[in-house]
């Protein structure tokens, strides 16, 4: 394998921006994250959480609001007063359309999904109709006095919940009237000077109202008297975010203090048919504040402030327990920010306004605007991959300029793709880990490659949650492959023998200290190193030197807002 | 009516023409000594007496005599003039305000769109008349405002409106008004998100507070996550290095020498 000297680079000051909302839709499990700077991000939950799709965002666009409708169509509402519509295929916004009502703090689509509803700053609630390619404005309902902060629709689409400050209504959707005003109280820790904003409503079939606050309660209602039937004062900080699970017999909540809590519909005793709502597990992933949660059928998903999406699989729906129903966080993003020319020993780092060109040793700031794709370019200048939202990887040929040939499609989306310099192999890494090399003179898989498929993957290595975003090869070394996800860089050696299951596939013992013998036995492809994390980059610069681009979390985390003081004994 | 002689001058220039003449002059002169004698200024200074000076000596004579045909050609030429120069003056005025008209019609149609746009307009609000009865309608025909935001008017029609703009999409007419009001609406919801997260009343900390709690629980007390500040005494900081500077540049100079 030989020895390298490594740059250690540290000075990439890449800060994600907090979570503002989620999305999830059931039919095609997909989540839709939309950030406080404008980039709406879409994961697929079944193809390992990969984060498939990213429409880079504008602070003029930043949303409060996200919804999925019928159709697989994603609309999203913000304080500059429009909704728009995304279009998923071509990866671009479809159009925005101003509501008239000034700023819009919420919005959610109908349960039969055809229409729209938005709350406005001017405390109307305008409702949409959705029809294709756009929509109408159908009619406004009563207004109110203050801004509706959220909004719920009755499963039926018949009545609707709509959080303000200081009091709910509940409107009826036929006649647009307000049927009941339910004042909230106000005190805070003892004090009732600050007024209280309702950040979260949902609305169940049985006619109770949920209701999350700013004082830390979580309030349930009847919505057909008009009053208040049990409340929790579970924080000490605002309760910012409530998500109901379709069969309504679980509620997840966010508060300001990064706690998320779960609420569980349970039998008052054992055999009796009465039910209550019950806070039964909290959970802590989260350091700022949770500002909004999704209930998928057998996960919670928060996200925040402190830019982390968690998804924790929730035990009891979960029905095979393996590696799936582990937490899963994820931080750092899925595609690669840097790219390194390797002759110049230049960097060029990618943020959301600008690009940094840094030579390592010296530097040089420059500034313009760029967008992401996955492409590779073999080194000798023939050959052109491309992997788009289709699926399968075309290889086009650049000196004839026509498409060569296509890999075949593979179910799971490419987190990574490289060209080999002298063999012209492409090796593509896929989300679910699994990596292929398929030769584009001789258009079909390579040897080792079949191999490597028969005997499949390390279980060890199927189990990374961290995509491979980078690959790389060693000039003079062709059998080399090396590449790197978040938390390990790995160099394949394709001459060595492959690990099968029992093997360590990570050797934490220096190749010197054992014997010959035990070496030879042991000794595989896959050899793997987690010094350096977490990583962002790394590269073969060139034979002796690697550059190694780590993002300490800490580092981010002291660039985040203020969060909730939390009172520690003794300190 | 009689008309009198006109009287001669009575400015200096008559006084020196006088004395200029010598002989024929001094007659007058003498008859008149006490008047010419005195200073020109006195002339202007005391009319009065002078023209009744004057009047005294041609009073003694007949006034000239003009003929009532003489007198009626001059007073209709008088007429005439007075008649003409009023009619000049109106006839100016009235160009006056024909231009002044002009100008402004031709600022306002400046100020309007070009035909074209109006044309389209107007057409496709017909098409659209069945959708939205009256006001469309009204917002084309009472187009004499800088210019128009497509929507601003009416709540209902919004979506016709916004597609109704004409084939080519390049532009979008917008009212400079309604973006300052949306503008302010915006900073006023940004404002209140800002105060009820992170302001009076929360209960926030830093985040190196946040950070150093569990620091200062362990057994062995650690510092805090962030110890140093950055921000502290930059200006002598800047001080120092200019200060640094200087002396170095000083300290070159005297070794070079």
């Amino acid at each position: 394998m030989g020895e390298f000297k490594v740059h250690r680079v540290r000075f990439f000051n890449y800060v994600p921006s907090g979570i503002r909302c989620v999305a999830y839709n059931n039919q095609s499990n997909r989540l839709a994250v939309s950030r406080t700077d404008g980039t709406v991000e879409i994961y697929n939950l079944s193809a390992n959480y990969f984060q498939e799709k990213f429409f880079p965002g504008h602070e003029s666009r930043a949303t409060e609001a996200l919804c999925w409708a019928k159709g697989q169509r994603l609309f999203s509402a913000g304080l500059n007063g429009e909704i728009i519509e995304y279009d998923l295929q071509a990866l671009n916004i479809k159009y925005s359309m101003d509501a008239f009502g000034g700023p819009i703090w919420s919005m959610a689509a109908s349960p039969t999904g055809s229409q729209l509803l938005v709350g406005c700053e001017d405390g109307s609630v305008k409702l949409f109709q959705i029809i294709p390619d756009k929509i109408q404005f159908e009619r406004n309902f009563d207004r109110q006095k203050s801004r509706v902060l959220s909004l719920s629709w009755h499963p039926s689409g018949t009545h609707i919940a709509a959080g303000s400050i200081d009091y709910i209504s509940v409107f009826d959707v036929k006649s647009g009237s307000t049927i009941h005003k339910m004042l909230v109280d106000r005190q805070y820790m003892g004090v009732s000077k600050r007024k209280c904003i309702i950040w979260g409503v949902a609305f169940l079939s049985d006619g109770t109202v949920v209701s999350v606050d700013s004082a830390g309660k979580v309030q349930f209602w009847d919505s057909a008297t008009g009053t208040l039937m049990k409340s929790h004062l579970i924080a000490n900080a605002d309760v910012q975010s409530i998500a109901v699970s379709d069969q309504e017999d679980s509620i997840v909540v966010g508060t300001a203090e990064g706690t998320v809590f779960h609420f569980q519909l349970v039998s008052v005793t054992s055999n009796s048919s009465e039910k209550q709502w019950v806070r039964t597990k909290p959970f802590q992933h989260h350091t700022h504040d949770v500002r909004t949660v999704a209930h998928s059928p057998t996960a919670l998903i928060s996200g925040g402030t402190d830019t982390h999406l968690v998804i924790r699989p929730l035990m009891e729906k979960v029905e095979v327990k393996n590696y799936d129903a582990a937490l899963r966080k994820i931080t750092f993003p899925h595609r690669r920010l840097i790219s390194c020319s390797k002759k110049k020993q230049l960097l060029l780092f990618q943020f959301s306004h600008h690009l940094d060109l840094w030579r390592l040793g010296s530097t040089v700031a420059t500034g313009t605007v760029e967008s992401m794709c996955l492409l590779a370019v073999s080194p000798d200048g023939s050959w052109l991959a491309a992997s788009g939202t289709s699926a399968g990887v075309h290889v086009y040929s650049l000196k004839r300029l026509k498409l060569h040939c296509t890999v075949p499609a593979y179910n799971f989306p490419v987190t990574a793709m490289a060209i080999a310099p002298n063999t012209n192999n492409l090796v593509i890494a896929h989300s679910d880990q699994q990596v292929f090399e398929y030769s584009i003179p001789d258009k079909q898989y390579t040897e080792w490659s079949r191999t490597v498929q028969k005997q499949g993957f390390h279980h060890l290595w199927l189990q990374r949650d961290t995509p491979i975003t980078h690959i790389s090869f060693h000039p003079k070394r062709p059998m080399h492959i090396l590449l790197h996800d978040a938390y390990m860089f790995c160099i394949i050696d394709k001459s060595l023998p492959l690990p099968n299951d029992k093997t360590l596939l990570y050797n934490p013992l220096p190749p010197t200290n054992e014997s010959d013998v035990i070496r030879r036995r042991t000794a595989h492809a896959f050899k793997i190193s987690k010094i350096y994390k977490p990583l962002l980059f790394m590269d073969l610069l060139d034979e002796r030197t690697l550059v190694a681009v780590e993002r300490p979390l800490d580092d981010i985390i002291a660039q985040l807002p203020p969060p909730i003081k939390k009172k520690k004994f003794g300190t | 009516m009689v008309q009198l002689r006109p009287r001669a001058s009575r400015t200096p220039a008559s006084a020196s023409a006088m004395v200029d003449e010598g002989q024929p002059a001094s007659e007058q002169e003498a008859e008149h000594g006490l008047l010419l004698g005195q200073p020109s200024s006195g002339a202007a200074a005391e009319p009065l007496e002078e023209d009744e000076d004057w009047d005294d000596e041609f009073d003694d004579e007949a006034p000239e005599e003009l003929t009532f045909a003489s007198a009626q050609a001059e007073a209709r030429e008088e007429e005439r003039r007075v008649r003409e120069t009023v009619r000049r003056d109106k006839t100016l005025l009235k160009e006056k305000r024909k231009r002044r008209e002009e100008l402004f019609i031709e600022q306002k149609k400046r100020k309007l769109l070009p035909d074209t746009i109006l044309e389209k307009l107007t057409t496709a609000s017909q098409t659209d008349i069945k959708k939205s009865p009256g006001k469309l309608n009204k917002v084309n025909l009472q187009k004499k405002e800088e210019e128009c935001e497509k929507g601003s008017d009416s709540k209902k029609p919004k979506v016709q409106k916004v597609q109704s703009i004409g084939q080519n999409k390049s532009y979008l007419a917008l009212r400079l008004k309604d973006q300052d009001l949306r503008d302010s609406r915006q900073q006023a919801a940004k404002a209140f998100i800002q105060n009820s997260l992170y302001g009076p009343g929360t209960n926030r900390t830093t985040v190196n507070k946040f950070l150093s709690l569990d620091n200062k629980r362990l057994p062995v007390k650690k510092a805090a996550a962030q110890f140093l500040s950055n921000g502290w005494g930059t200006q002598k900081k800047q001080n120092a290095k200019r200060f640094k500077r200087r002396w170095m540049v000083r300290k070159m100079k005297t070794s070079k020498k």
